[in-house]
């Protein structure tokens, strides 16, 4: 019976050996081919058993942080005692020349994924009728309902759609209530009323009891304009979390090159003038505090990676791989009026718009907090700025603070030199509208809370 | 067959030789691990640009068979995925040839 109902289904309608060769060469040659194929696809969708523990070798090499090429993979299969036969080399030479254009990666993953969805319907069906032919006593109702169900499963997409039931949501909903319940106690007993993060630290202590820190799948928003302190914000931040805290995380910058981008890092973690530091106009006791500055860099979780052509697709392809092989916490991108447009055609504030969407969608599907850094126009303003704020979870502005708020401002008068406003535009879970005055030092690059005069 | 292609073609044809040559006992798993590491270095990687200036250094120098054997046993010892172990192999092997060279200038 079982051959009879697969009888009915040519074999090459299951099965597409071409499209699987075609991604297994293409991942063993070019990397973004392989992030885009280990995001879409398991092992269970190759139909040829050698093809799947091709993948799951291109897998493990990729998850140990190895770039997959072909040489990695021969020698990986050698030290595994995997090819050991000419007929073993062969195959994999053949599997490693069907070339495709890189860039069609997507096209044969489909294909690929495709003839899986098939198999598993076919694998239904056949089971189905089995199943039908050997009951003697048929429940229509409870066999059509199962059907049903299986088949609703096949139809599915197999990204994060998940329906919450009934039962799961109020589950969930008692567990919310129950952790915060039991930090609530904690905090007043143990922490004195001070409430604990709850995500990774803003490196600004006002900032952090407002926000309770980036917590994972939020999208944050940081608006300055030109040469007001934007990178030097974003690379406050990865001072708190990476060096601070030893936390990974990626740094995306399209404007500064990796010189550029070490040498602030020299000024940030040792306090001494930017400007002096790239003149080299230093002594040597200085230079020995930043060779010590370094070396906590050396110990920290920061990735850097300069890209003057960052497009919204690039940026997913990084970051995926960053959370596969280094669980990154947070990406900064720095910034995103840098990143090249799809469609020349469109305004700058719906390119904008597009690229915070899928920053958006990034932070959620990775559960990494993402920070975008915007440039705001000369008059402090923000094109597309409210649909950016519905996107976000957190928008903050940094903007300086001028001679006459400083005269006339009575609260400003209780900070010890605040010279810039940390404001905050939106926030999710909290309080907004607010400003915190904060002092940034513009030749050390650093920044901190504004002290109260006590 | 476009540059891209052939290129491709090129580095894989290149490590199933080099793959061939250990099965057929023309090279020691020490050799070939090297040269399909160099390979993927040159052709898809890229990190050590000095490692092949080297190379050529070492091959147009007349190194005598001594310095050619160690020189030899340090490339096969160098750990490509550990970057130290890549830069202080690869200082040896400077040295190496510069040993050379100021006995050959003397």
């Amino acid at each position: 019976m079982k051959a009879r109902a697969r009888n009915q289904v040519p074999e090459e309608t299951l099965y597409d050996l071409e499209s699987e060769y075609r991604v297994l060469s293409s991942m063993l040659h070019s990397e973004e081919a392989c992030i885009e194929a280990y995001d879409q696809l398991s092992i269970s969708d190759f139909y040829s058993p050698q093809n799947g523990n091709i993948f799951a070798m291109i897998r493990n090499l990729y998850e140990r942080d190895l770039r997959p090429t072909y040489v990695e993979l021969l020698k990986e299969g050698h030290s595994l005692g995997i090819l050991t036969s000419p007929n073993d080399i062969e195959q994999l030479h053949y599997v490693a020349s069907q070339y495709i254009d890189d860039e069609n990666i997507k096209y044969w993953i489909k294909r690929v994924k495709d003839k899986s969805r098939l198999r598993k319907y076919e694998d239904f069906l056949r089971n189905s009728y089995q199943s039908l032919a050997e009951q003697k006593e048929i429940d229509v109702e409870q066999v059509l309902m199962e059907a049903e169900e299986k088949l609703t499963n096949l139809t599915a997409l197999e990204i994060d759609d998940h329906v919450d039931s009934p039962f799961e949501m109020a589950a969930l909903g008692y567990d919310e209530v129950e952790r915060r319940f039991l930090r609530y106690k904690e905090i007043k007993e143990l922490h004195k009323g001070v409430l604990p993060m709850d995500g990774l630290t803003t490196g600004f202590n006002t900032l952090d009891r407002v926000t309770l820190g980036y917590k994972p799948g939020d999208l944050i928003i940081l608006g300055a304009q030109t040469g007001h302190g934007k990178t030097a914000f974003a690379l406050h931040t990865a001072r708190a979390i990476a060096v601070e805290q030893q936390k990974n995380l990626l740094y995306l910058n399209t404007e500064m090159s990796r010189q550029q981008i070490a040498l602030r890092w020299g000024s940030i973690l040792s306090s001494i003038e930017h400007d002096r530091i790239r003149k080299g106009d230093i002594n040597e006791s200085e230079l020995s505090i930043i060779l010590n500055a370094y070396s906590r860099l050396r110990e920290s979780g920061f990735y850097s990676y300069p890209c003057p052509n960052l497009t919204p697709e690039k940026s997913i392809s990084i970051a995926r791989k960053f959370k596969v092989q280094r669980n990154i916490e947070m990406m900064i991108v720095d910034y995103v009026g840098r990143m090249e447009k799809h469609d020349p055609r469109q305004a700058e504030w719906q390119v904008l718009e597009q690229i915070v969407k899928t920053q958006k969608m990034l932070a959620q599907n990775l559960n990494i907090a993402v920070m975008v850094l915007v440039q705001l126009n000369p008059d402090g303003t923000l094109q597309g700025a409210r649909r950016m704020k519905n996107e976000c979870d957190l928008m903050l502005k940094l903007a300086p603070l001028s001679k006459e708020e400083l005269q006339d401002n009575e609260e400003l008068k209780k900070y010890k030199n605040p010279n810039y406003y940390l404001v905050i535009e939106k926030n999710r879970d909290g309080i907004s509208g607010m400003g915190i005055p904060i002092v940034f030092d513009q030749q050390k690059q650093t920044m901190k809370d504004a002290e109260r005069i006590s | 067959m476009d540059d891209n292609e052939e290129r491709k073609k090129l580095y894989d044809d290149t490590a199933k030789r080099v793959f061939d040559a250990n099965m057929r006992g023309n090279l020691s798993v020490g050799e070939m691990s090297f040269l399909l590491s160099l390979l993927d270095q040159v052709m898809m990687k890229r990190q050590y640009p000095d490692l092949v200036q080297l190379l050529r250094e070492w091959k147009d120098s007349k190194a005598d068979e001594e310095i050619n054997l160690i020189i030899k046993e340090t490339l096969i010892n160098i750990d490509f995925n550990n970057q130290k172990s890549v830069i202080a192999n690869l200082d040896i092997i400077k040295d190496l040839l510069g040993v050379q060279g100021g006995q050959e200038d003397a």
